[in-house]
C-alpha cells in the first residue's frame, strides 16, 4: 500500500455515492441522539456533516459578478463542522449549524437569513480567493466558520460560549476572531448592513484561514479589503451580488474616504500605511487605487505574496508593510502622486441627502415608516469620468421605458400594493445646488453644517397612485398636477408598476407616464425655470410615506457583463498566464 | 516591460485578442531559456504548500500551466496535470521535495513543523502529574494566570486553587508546565482554567477532568 493518496478535484465526485450511503446510515442514528441528548430542532432529518467535496456551489463569475446558479444547504444540528476553528469554537443555546460548500454557519436567525447568507458567502467565495490570489490549502477539508446571532446580545452569548469574555466590540457590527478564525455577526436594522457584515467578518476569517492569521498585515489590507469588498450591490430576485462597488448609495465608502482624506489633511498612501487608527474611507480608497489599474493590481498581488511571506509580528507590521511598498512598487513618488490625483478625482454619484434608503441591484427604496418628511437621494453620476461610475449591473430593460438619450431620464417605480394609495414617490432634476451642498458630497465640508433645503428642486412625484403633482421645493410656482387616467390607474391595480420617462423639447418638459397596457403624456412648460439649461442626468430621489421601489434609467449606465467565467475585474481570460508572465519580470 | 505594459493597457480597454495569448505564451518561452531552472516556480505558475488538517500532513499542489509536473520525494514520485492537487505526506514528513517540469528542474525545503500551530491552544493531560501545555498566538504580546482547582464528588471543599502561577507567552511558543498535585486526589472533578489577555482579547479557556 503506497504510503501517499493522491485525490485530485475530480476523484472527490467519485465519492458522493459513498457518502449518500453513509448519510443514510446515520441520520435515524444521529436524529435518535439528538433526541435522547435533549438538542431541540425544529427538523426531524439531521444527517450527517456533508464533506464539502460533496456539495455543490455553482456561481457564474463575470468580474466582480457574482450570480448563484445552484446551492446545496445543509442543516446539520448541534454536530459542530470540521472548521479553520480547529475545535475552537462551541455549541450555544438557541443556535443550529447549516453548512455549504465553504462555509459552517452557526446561526439563531430563521431559515430564510440563514440560506441568503449563506448563499452571499458562496457568491463572494471567488472574489475572496481573487483579491488574495489563493485559497486556504485545505478548503477541500475544512471550511470557514461563521457565526451570526439575532442580536448583539445574543451574539455575545455565543462568544461567551467560545470562551471570549468580551463580546463584540462596542461600536462593531461584527469582530473576527484571532483566536478561533470564525467571524461573530449580528443584525442592524438596515438590510444592506447585514448583508455587508457579513460578507466583511467572512473576509476576515478567510484572511485568517490562508495562513493562520490576519496581523502581517496593515490595517489598509485588513480592513480595506474586506470593507472594499462588502461594499456591495445585492439583487435579491436574480440572486446576483456585485462585489467591490467604488459607486453606490447607502454605506457610501467613496464619501466617507473624501471627507477623511480633507478632514485629515490629504494624507498619503504611505501616512495612512503608518497610521494604526481605523479610517475606513482612507482605506477603501487605497484597496480600489490598487486594484483599479490592470498593472498596479500585478504589483498589489507581489506585495501581498511578500508581505505573508515575512510575516512580521503586530508590532512590526506597518514598517515592514511600509519598506516591502517601496521595494515593490518601482516608482514610490510617482505612485503617490497618482493616489493623490486618484482620490482628489473622484466624485461620488450617490448622496443620501436623509432618510434611510436602501438599494437592492439598481432599485432604491425608503426602509421607515415615516410620514412626513419626503426623503431625498441624490444620484448625480459623472458617466465622463475615469473613475469607476454606477460600477454595478444596469437595470433590465422594460418595456415601459423606451430608449433614452442624455436629454431623457426615466425611473421604473413597483408599488407596495398595500401602499399604492398613500404617499409619494418619484423623483426632482437639479435646478440649482448651492456651493456649500457640492463641497458636502465631496467631503469637503460637514453634512451636519449644510442646509441641503436650499438647493432648488424640480420635484415629480407620483401621489397617493392617482396624480402627478410637479412642485418646486422653493416654491417657485405652486404646485401642479395631473390625474392619472382611469386605464393607467387599473393596470397599476393589477400590476403595481408604472414609469415615468422625462424628457426635453424646446422649452418644456415632455412627462411620459406608462403602465403595463396603457401610456399618458403630458407637457410642461415652465417660465420660472430654465428648461433648456436644466440637466436631465442629475437626479434626486424622492419619496415619502411608504416603501415602493424606485429604478433610475440613464442612457449612459452601461455596466458590462459578459459570459466570460473570470474573476479578473477586466474579464481577461489570460489573466493567470498575465500573472505568471509578471512573475518572471523582476527575474528576466 | 513593454509587451506587457501594452497587454495591461489593452486589459483595461477590454480590447485583448488572441494575438497578445500568443505574446504571454512567446514571453514565456523566450524567458524559460535565459532565465532556467531558478524560474521553474515563476514561469509555471505552480504552487506547492504544505498544510495539517485532521492531523495529517499533506501537500496542496496547483499546476495551472498546460504543461505537466513531476513531483518526487524520498522514494516516490507522481505525474501531476493541470489542476489542483492534495496528497497525504508520510510521517515522518520529508524534508525536500523535486519538481520537473517542462525541462525545468527544482528542489523545494519543505519547512512545516513536525506538529500543526493552530494559535492559542491549552492542552491538559493526567498521568503521574497534570501536564498543561500552553501554544502561544500568532502574533502580540499574551500574559495571564492558570489555575488548577479540584473539587470533590462527596463533600465541601473550599474554593481555593491548588495551584496557580501568572504566566506570558510569547508568539509561537510553546510551554509545557508539570503541576505535582496529584496526590490524594480522587473523587472529584480537576479543572485547569486559563485566563488571558492574548494580544488585547481578554479569553478564558477551561479543560475538566474526572478523577
Amino acid at each position: 500500500m503506497s504510503l501517499f493518496y493522491l485525490f485530485p478535484t475530480i476523484s472527490f465526485y467519485r465519492r458522493i455515492l459513498f457518502l449518500q450511503k453513509q448519510q443514510l446510515v446515520f441520520a435515524p442514528l444521529i436524529a435518535l441522539l439528538a433526541l435522547l441528548s435533549g438538542c431541540q430542532t425544529t427538523r426531524s432529518n439531521i444527517v450527517a456533516i456533508p464533506s464539502p467535496a460533496d456539495m455543490r456551489s455553482e456561481v457564474s463569475v463575470n468580474g466582480r459578478v457574482s450570480t448563484l446558479k445552484h446551492i446545496d444547504i445543509q442543516h446539520v444540528g448541534k454536530q459542530i463542522p470540521l472548521t479553520y476553528s480547529e475545535g475552537k469554537i462551541a455549541n450555544s443555546r438557541g443556535y443550529d449549524w447549516w453548512v455549504s460548500k465553504h462555509f459552517a454557519l452557526k446561526s439563531d436567525l430563521p431559515e430564510d437569513k440563514v440560506k441568503l447568507y449563506l448563499e452571499l458567502l458562496e457568491m463572494s467565495y471567488p472574489h475572496y480567493v481573487e483579491l488574495f490570489g489563493m485559497a486556504p490549502s485545505a478548503i477541500d477539508k475544512k471550511r470557514i466558520a461563521v457565526v451570526y446571532g439575532s442580536s448583539r446580545q445574543r451574539t455575545k452569548e455565543a462568544m461567551l460560549d467560545d470562551g471570549f469574555l468580551r463580546g463584540v466590540h462596542k461600536t462593531a457590527g461584527g469582530e473576527t476572531m484571532f483566536y478561533n478564525r470564525a467571524g461573530y455577526n449580528f443584525p442592524s436594522h438596515r438590510q444592506h448592513h447585514q448583508r455587508y457584515i457579513v460578507i466583511h467578518e467572512t473576509m476576515h476569517a478567510f484572511h485568517m484561514a490562508l495562513n493562520g492569521h490576519s496581523t502581517w498585515a496593515p490595517n489598509w489590507i485588513t480592513e480595506g479589503m474586506a470593507d472594499a469588498i462588502a461594499s456591495h450591490v445585492y439583487d435579491p430576485n436574480k440572486k446576483q451580488l456585485t462585489v467591490m462597488v467604488f459607486d453606490r448609495a447607502p454605506m457610501n465608502y467613496l464619501h466617507l474616504g473624501l471627507q477623511q482624506y480633507y478632514q485629515n489633511g490629504q494624507p498619503s498612501f504611505e501616512a495612512i500605511n503608518d497610521d494604526p487608527s481605523l479610517k475606513r474611507g482612507l482605506n477603501f480608497f487605497i484597496v480600489h487605487f490598487l486594484l483599479s489599474d490592470p498593472e498596479r493590481y500585478q504589483y498589489f498581488k507581489r506585495f501581498i505574496g511578500k508581505l505573508m511571506d515575512a510575516n512580521p509580528h503586530s508590532e512590526n507590521t506597518l514598517p515592514t508593510a511600509n519598506a516591502l511598498l517601496k521595494q515593490t512598487f518601482p516608482d514610490w513618488p510617482q505612485l503617490e502622486q497618482q493616489f493623490a490625483a486618484f482620490v482628489r478625482s473622484a466624485t461620488p454619484s450617490f448622496y443620501i441627502v436623509d432618510g434611510p434608503w436602501e438599494q437592492n441591484g439598481a432599485t432604491y427604496w425608503l426602509r421607515n415608516t415615516e410620514s412626513k418628511t419626503l426623503n431625498r437621494l441624490d444620484i448625480h453620476p459623472n458617466f465622463s469620468s475615469t473613475h469607476a461610475v454606477m460600477d454595478f449591473p444596469a437595470p433590465d430593460k422594460t418595456p415601459l421605458i423606451n430608449s433614452l438619450d442624455e436629454h431623457s431620464v426615466a425611473a421604473l417605480i413597483d408599488l407596495e400594493p398595500e401602499q399604492s394609495k398613500r404617499g409619494e414617490i418619484g423623483f426632482a432634476l437639479i435646478a440649482d445646488l448651492t456651493i456649500e451642498s457640492l463641497d458636502a458630497r465631496l467631503g469637503r465640508v460637514k453634512p451636519k453644517e449644510i442646509d441641503f433645503n436650499k438647493d432648488t428642486l424640480l420635484q415629480f412625484t407620483l401621489q397617493e397612485g392617482m396624480k402627478l403633482t410637479v412642485s418646486s421645493n422653493q416654491e417657485l410656482f405652486p404646485a401642479k398636477s395631473v390625474a392619472l387616467l382611469p386605464q393607467l390607474r387599473n393596470d397599476i391595480k393589477l400590476y403595481h408598476q408604472v414609469a415615468l420617462t422625462l424628457s426635453k423639447r424646446d422649452d418644456a418638459l415632455i412627462i411620459k407616464m406608462k403602465t403595463q397596457h396603457h401610456e399618458q403624456l403630458a407637457r410642461l412648460p415652465l417660465i420660472q425655470i430654465g428648461v433648456s439649461d436644466l440637466s436631465l442626468q442629475k437626479i434626486s430621489l424622492i419619496g415619502r410615506n411608504n416603501n415602493h421601489r424606485i429604478t433610475p434609467y440613464f442612457a449612459a449606465h452601461d455596466y458590462l457583463i459578459t459570459n466570460e467565467q473570470t474573476t479578473n475585474p477586466w474579464h481577461f481570460n489570460d489573466a493567470a498566464l498575465l500573472r505568471r508572465a509578471f512573475r518572471n519580470i523582476a527575474l528576466s | 516591460m513593454t509587451p506587457l505594459r501594452e497587454i495591461f493597457n489593452k486589459q483595461k480597454s477590454r480590447i485583448v485578442t488572441e494575438t497578445e495569448h500568443k505574446t504571454l505564451n512567446r514571453l514565456l518561452q523566450q524567458w524559460q531559456s535565459t532565465l532556467g531552472d531558478n524560474a521553474l516556480f515563476t514561469l509555471s505558475g505552480i504552487n506547492i504548500q504544505s498544510y495539517f488538517s485532521d492531523e495529517k500532513h499533506y501537500l496542496y499542489v496547483n499546476n495551472p500551466s498546460n504543461h505537466h509536473m513531476t513531483l518526487s520525494m524520498a522514494n516516490y514520485s507522481e505525474t501531476l496535470d493541470f489542476g489542483e492537487h492534495r496528497i497525504e505526506l508520510p510521517t515522518p514528513s520529508v524534508k525536500s521535495l523535486v519538481i520537473h517540469w517542462n525541462g525545468l528542474t527544482q528542489q523545494k525545503p519543505l519547512l512545516t513543523p513536525k506538529i500543526p500551530f493552530y494559535g492559542v491552544q491549552m492542552k491538559v493531560s493526567v498521568r503521574d502529574n497534570i501536564t498543561i501545555t500552553l501554544n502561544g498566538p500568532y502574533s502580540g504580546a499574551s500574559s495571564g494566570v492558570l489555575r488548577v482547582n479540584f473539587i470533590p464528588f462527596h463533600s465541601f471543599k473550599n474554593d481555593e486553587p491548588l495551584w496557580q502561577l501568572p504566566v506570558t507567552f510569547a508568539p509561537y511558543e510553546s510551554k509545557t508546565f508539570s503541576v505535582d498535585k496529584l496526590r490524594g486526589l480522587k473523587d472529584g472533578v480537576l479543572k485547569i482554567t486559563g485566563e488571558f489577555d492574548v494580544d488585547g482579547e481578554p479569553l478564558q479557556l477551561t479543560k475538566t477532568i474526572n478523577l
